[in-house]
């Protein structure tokens, strides 16, 4: 218990305010032994207030210590706090892991739009809703019949796959050996490059980093088909 | 007051509902608390110290730093308490009947009552002197038997403020002292 330290700490407290006199003045006056006797005399009148009997207990506090109410009855709130804290931090993760799948443009084109539009209007954060994939005309890129793309040019190139949404707006085309371009009918230019060959899928140089130099044999989202089936499917000769 | 009145087996079974054990705590804490709270002012101590038993033994199975640990508990549920009561009072000032037999003026207490009283009298006239932190720190050092440090958590304040309150209190009741402005 403290009650020895404190005691001494208490009491030095005391003499320290009649040491300090004494020792400026060289030996301690009357008055200032007597002042000090009546800081003593008040510190143990103060110390009296806390000596007496324990006061009888209220009737709740009667029962509590008779054993009628368990200690242990509170326990249950402190597990129903638990679990609202983890419900709570379950709920914070899920909408924390929304957010920031919204941010990579990975959610469905709905639930993108829906999210980004509450991040712009309730958080600071900004979410491109120009990035969206529902943003760009998406094309059809396989017929529904025969396989075969849907949006064939006249030179028989498959225009490149679909960039994935997120690089919409972003990532710059960059010219790779093997790729010619050629324009429409239109003018517009178009971007076709030869099969790659010894069977090369985006899988095996489908890094992420890799994709800006290579942009157009970026493997296609799956049920569409890579200009690899496509040459297969309709050949050239 | 017992410093040494609650042994760490005592503890032990009031922390797995031993009645006995809780009555125990009670009887050894309890005057200590109510002695704070009459010199902290409080209407009803007595109803006070009840509830902040009430609010104290429920906790005793997650009570850390053993038997120290629970008188720190004590006093800091009895400050909380108090400065509830404090700002109730200050928010809306309850009507007290008159009790003649509490009125100094005109009655004199019985020759028991009046020694204690006045002895109280005089220490919570002293303590009136001094501004509200130095009261407090002086109040938990001395009635509640608290550490500098424990004082330094239940008040919030650093362990070297809570001895220059000390100090400064004491100064200044050595001062009224001198100029005779209180009298032991």
């Amino acid at each position: 218990m403290t009650g020895g330290d404190d005691d001494q700490t208490a009491m030095s407290g005391v003499y320290e305010v009649g040491g300090r006199a004494a020792s400026e003045t060289g030996a301690p006056t009357p008055d200032e032994t007597v002042m000090a006797a009546g800081v003593s005399r008040f510190v143990a009148e103060l110390r009296a207030l806390g000596a007496g009997p324990a006061p009888a207990p209220s009737p709740a506090l009667e029962a509590l210590l008779a054993g009628v109410i368990p200690l242990a009855s509170r326990a249950p709130r402190s597990f129903r706090h638990r679990r609202a804290y983890l419900i709570g931090a379950a709920a914070a993760s899920v909408i924390a892991l929304t957010g920031v799948a919204a941010a990579h443009d990975s959610l469905p084109q709905p639930a993108q739009l829906l999210v980004a539009h509450v991040v712009n209007v309730l958080t600071p954060f900004h979410i491109d809703l120009s990035s969206a994939p529902s943003q760009e005309p998406r094309p059809n890129p396989v017929s529904p019949v025969s396989g075969t793309p849907a949006t064939e040019t006249p030179t028989g190139m498959v225009p490149p796959p679909r960039a994935p949404s997120r690089s919409v707006g972003r990532e710059q085309p960059v010219e790779t050996p093997g790729a010619s371009e050629s324009t429409d009918a239109g003018g517009a230019p178009l971007r076709s490059q030869s099969a790659p060959s010894g069977g090369e899928t985006s899988a095996g140089s489908g890094e992420f980093g890799t994709r800006q130099t290579q942009p157009s044999t970026s493997a296609p989202r799956s049920g569409e088909s890579s200009p690899t089936s496509a040459s297969s499917d309709k050949p050239d000769s | 007051m017992g410093t040494a009145g609650v042994t760490d087996e005592v503890f032990a079974a009031a922390r797995q509902g031993d009645g006995a054990a809780l009555r125990e705590v009670y009887e050894w804490l309890a005057p200590a608390v109510l002695g704070y709270l009459r010199a902290k002012g409080v209407a009803d101590p007595e109803a006070v110290t009840s509830d902040v038993f009430l609010a104290l033994l429920p906790q005793l199975p997650r009570v850390t730093g053993g038997v120290p640990g629970l008188r720190k508990l004590a006093f800091s549920i009895a400050h909380a308490r108090m400065v509830d009561e404090h700002r109730a009072r200050a928010r809306r000032p309850a009507p007290v009947p008159y009790e003649p037999d509490q009125d100094t003026r005109v009655v004199e207490a019985a020759e028991a009552t009046a020694q204690v009283s006045l002895a109280t009298e005089r220490v919570l006239q002293i303590l009136d002197l001094l501004p509200e932190e130095q009261r407090e720190v002086l109040t938990l050092r001395i009635v509640a038997d608290l550490s500098v440090d424990q004082v330094a958590e239940i008040m919030d304040r650093s362990a070297g403020a809570v001895k220059q309150l000390q100090r400064r209190g004491l100064v200044t009741i050595r001062v009224a002292l001198a100029e005779q402005r209180v009298t032991l």
